[in-house]
């Protein structure tokens, strides 16, 4: 048989394919076995589920062996949840990583491994009114600050949206939160709040007991809500200023929609405005390990990786307060590069005195 | 032609009811005579790749347009069963039954029933206020409306001026039963507070505004434990309702169906002091199901803008603080018609501050036990032979789901001081009247224990004597009866009954459940005639049947 030109070119294919072939299955022999994927198992404060559900994280999270599933929880309703067959706990604050180990949560392993700013989200035309009314300013950069004390002042005298400002309001001036018992912004504004009735000194048992009816009377102002500041944070975009004039947040979240939601971000960017309270404090976002699946997790939460993917897509400070690169990324008007105005939290007892009044 | 016309209907109930029985889990499913109970979804193109099963609040029927869409576009199957938003909440609370997600009217009721934890990932789907649709002609009797049809803003007080002086009746769902009328009662005491602030427990204990409350809710000309249904019924007779109070979305469906059959729209009334939003969440439950990823494909494709677009068409808005995202779509504008009294600038919308949870909750309460009009039911319970034994068992135990008080608040369904219950035990003819008042239902039980069940089925002559005991001036009450029977009737009564029931003009609803073999013809007929509806017992669950019908009085 001639080989003509064109078999010859067909048979070298062939032997090609068939190397292919075989080389692929050696090579994949040669592989080391892949990792047996992990579950990890938790609860989870809302706000950071943006980063749990994205698949970039997934991604991470599958080359380090693990498949992390989440149940949605307050930071500190997680505290006293049933956690039977969870790998950990991820709060939003030390305040509720402090609720938990006397509620007997082993928290010996734990760390933390994010931070995010308490903010005030509300609409441009009730921000530039209370700028007007004086309770809150616009900084040359564009960025607005709310001034603590007046406004905590107002609320405890009882001063209409008028009274501030704000014309169109209906009703008492208010700064809605999530429910303090329960979730994490909620309490570290009742925090804050019990801070600036001591005269900006952390609050005390003491000055607890002494402004225990101030701080309920300010809360009540709220009525309903929610225990989730991820389900507040989604109210507060889908019903509009009646609703909720303003809200207590992390400034994450805004970050997050602008990001992965960019379409709805779109329809508020003119809308929404940011508001840091002055002074503030700060959200420490903690994981506790309550096994060695969990403790993977939080080596895997601390990679570099992760930290990177955590701000740039979803808006987390580094436990050093910084994001990984600047914050303009965003293209979110308003923001602080640096969060300076800062109160410390009160001591663990002065926050379960908080609790207790609010409960 | 009305035999073809019927047996259509009854061959497609049918079909609803196989597939509903070929679903997994114990879930009551639909059937001949009550089809509206579950809905399932399947792609268009290919094999389903899951089957989700959603607890939902009936009002979503509505955007059954929406749902195929994302049920097609992401592969996901979808069954929905629709219920109150109270069922949704307990649904929770016991851990979420066999539902994979839940899609009520508001958040609200996730975050109170969410006591284990179990819902991920709830996200607003739409969202309508919760509105006043009147008839054309008594909203400019009103004077709330203009000649073009826009509407003018309407403060509480003036709808309670208007309901005092006679001049205005209006539907409304029953508050423990159904998120709009929750939500409607919330915002209509709220607003009379004038306070501009969220309720507070001490408000539910300030006689001067239950009594404002209490004057308004003498308004309801008939109740209903669903939203969906109520907006159904006022179709159903046009000319026989003033009002509701209901999603704006429903009046918008309300008017497509008014306006084709040739008769006049609703109007769209805006309370100006308080109103409330549904903001109509979807979330994942939990059990550990694995079924998150099929979630999450269905919620994104329902979220997309193509199936956004879907439910604006359907009357919901979905842009950001209550806007519509998708104005300038033609059938959109369609839908938000500005001489249907609709309103889409955001100023309309002086939405309410929710009370807090415990506060909702005693709300509930009081509104169940001392605000709301007095209900009168007459409960005609079929006590033929064929009922001997678990028949008569289930009819007993539903007596008591329904009227026995420290079971009935366990529903919200409690009777309180002014309602009068009376049982007609009935087989081949009516037996002699238990009438009983108020909270004190024990009589009534044991009459309806102690009955024995014997002879034919007669389901006219119970009705008849039904006709006798309606109260003089049933507009004193929700009135309602209730048939129960488990049988084909004799039906020598039957045109007798329907003559007596049309000459008495008064206009009452008889429920029905259905039971055993009876017949859904006899049933839907009776259901037709009195602009009422066919409740199923068969699956063997009478005791929620009855809470069920009973939350619709």
């Amino acid at each position: 048989m001639k080989l003509t030109k064109s078999k010859i070119i067909g048979l070298i294919a062939l032997l090609a394919v068939v190397g292919v072939i075989l080389g692929t299955i050696v090579w994949r022999q040669a592989q080391p076995k892949p990792v047996e994927i992990q579950q990890v198992n938790g609860y989870l404060g809302g706000e950071k589920i943006g980063l749990f559900d994205d698949e970039q994280f997934a991604e991470l999270a599958d080359k380090a062996g693990l498949k992390v599933n989440y149940r949605k929880a307050g930071s500190l309703a997680m505290m006293d949840a049933d956690r039977n067959g969870m790998d950990y706990l991820f709060p939003s604050s030390r305040a509720a990583v402090e609720y938990g180990k006397a509620k007997g949560v082993n928290t010996s392993n734990s760390d933390i491994v994010f931070n995010s700013p308490i903010v005030i989200y509300t609409h441009k035309a009730v921000a530039d009114a209370l700028v007007g009314g004086g309770l809150m300013s616009k900084d040359s950069a564009g960025a607005y600050h709310m001034d603590m004390a007046k406004a905590v002042d107002a609320m405890v005298n009882n001063k209409s949206w008028a009274d501030v400002g704000y014309q169109n309001g209906y009703g008492q001036f208010r700064i809605d939160s999530t429910d303090p018992v329960k979730s994490n912004s909620g309490n570290e504004y009742a925090a804050l709040v019990a801070t600036v009735l001591n005269d900006g000194q952390p609050a005390t048992t003491d000055s607890v007991s002494r402004d225990a009816d101030k701080i309920k009377a300010i809360f009540a102002k709220s009525g309903w809500m929610e225990t989730s500041s991820e389900d507040s944070f989604n109210q507060f975009l889908t019903l509009g200023v009646g609703s909720k004039p303003m809200m207590i947040g992390y400034e994450s979240q805004l970050l997050d929609l602008a990001v992965n939601q960019p379409d709805a971000f779109k329809q508020v960017r003119d809308d929404v405005v940011i508001v840091y309270p002055t002074p503030t404090v700060w959200s420490t976002h903690t994981l506790i390990a309550l096994d060695d699946k969990g403790s993977q997790l939080l080596s895997l939460l601390k990679s570099a990786d992760v930290q990177k993917l955590a701000w740039e897509r979803h808006g987390f400070r580094a436990a050093n307060f910084a994001g990984t690169d600047s914050i303009k990324r965003f293209k979110v008007p308003g923001t602080l590069e640096q969060v300076t105005a800062v109160t410390e939290l009160p001591n663990n007892n002065a926050m379960q005195a908080i609790i207790k009044a609010l409960s | 032609m009305r035999r073809i016309a019927a047996s259509v209907v009854a061959a497609a109930a049918s079909l609803t009811m196989l597939a509903a029985c070929s679903m997994p889990g114990k879930i009551g499913g639909g059937s001949t005579a009550d089809p509206g109970k579950t809905q399932s979804f399947t792609p268009a193109k290919g094999k389903a790749e899951a089957t989700l099963s959603i607890a939902s609040g009936s009002e979503n029927k509505e955007v059954a347009d929406a749902i195929q869409k994302a049920v097609d576009d992401s592969g996901v199957a979808v069954t929905m069963h629709y219920m109150g938003s109270l069922d949704i909440m307990s649904a929770l609370e016991h851990g979420g039954d066999d539902y994979d997600a839940v899609w009520p009217a508001s958040s609200m009721w996730i975050s109170m029933g969410d006591t284990k934890h179990i819902v991920k990932d709830a996200t607003s789907t739409s969202t309508t206020p919760i509105v006043f649709g009147i008839t054309e002609s008594k909203a400019k009797q009103l004077g709330w409306a203009n000649a073009d049809g826009t509407t003018k803003p309407v403060k509480t007080a003036d709808i309670l001026d208007a309901v005092s002086q006679g001049r205005l009746t209006f539907s409304m769902t029953s508050a423990t039963q159904s998120n709009s009328g929750a939500s409607a009662y919330l915002a209509f005491m709220t607003a009379l507070t004038g306070r501009d602030e969220p309720l507070s427990a001490a408000d539910l204990n300030d006689t001067q505004l239950t009594d404002q409350v209490t004057k308004l809710l003498k308004g309801v000309d008939r109740s209903s434990g669903s939203s969906d249904w109520l907006k159904d019924m006022v179709v159903a007779n046009p000319n026989r309702f003033n009002a509701m109070v209901n999603y704006e979305s429903l009046v918008i469906q309300a008017n497509k169906t008014l306006t084709d059959e040739g008769h006049d729209p609703l109007l769209v009334v805006y309370p100006a002091d308080g109103i409330a939003v549904s903001d109509s969440p979807l979330g994942y439950v939990d059990r550990g199901q694995n079924l998150d990823a099929a979630f999450g494909k269905f919620q994104q494709a329902l979220a997309s803008k193509d199936a956004k677009l879907l439910f604006e068409r359907a009357g919901r808005r979905t842009g950001l603080g209550g806007a519509l995202a998708y104005a300038s779509d033609g059938q959109v504008k369609q839908s938000f018609r500005a001489d249907w009294g609709i309103n889409t600038g955001a100023d309309a919308l002086k939405t309410i501050a929710l009370p807090s949870a415990s506060v909702i909750n005693q709300a509930l309460d009081v509104y169940q036990t001392k605000l709301r009009k007095p209900s009168y039911t007459i409960w005609v319970v079929d006590y033929s032979g064929s009922m001997s034994g678990s028949g008569k068992d289930g009819v007993v135990g539903g007596l008591k789901a329904a009227l026995d008080p420290a079971q009935a608040k366990q529903s919200h369904i409690d009777p309180a001081d002014g309602d009068v219950n009376i049982l007609i035990p009935f087989s081949s003819s009516a037996e002699t009247p238990t009438r009983v008042k108020g909270t004190s239902t024990g009589e009534l039980l044991s009459r309806a224990e102690n009955t024995d069940a014997t002879g034919g089925t007669n389901i006219y002559d119970g009705l008849l004597s039904a006709l006798d005991q309606l109260p003089e001036d049933t507009s004193d009450y929700t009135t309602a009866i209730v048939l129960m029977t488990d049988g084909q009737s004799d039906d020598g009564d039957k045109s007798y009954f329907t003559q007596e029931y049309r000459s008495r003009g008064k206009d009452v609803p008889v429920f029905s459940i259905m039971f055993g073999d009876a017949d859904p013809d006899q049933l839907n007929e009776l259901a037709k005639l009195s602009n009422a509806k066919v409740f199923d017992g068969r699956d063997g669950d009478l005791a929620s049947v009855f809470r069920q019908v009973k939350g619709f009085n």
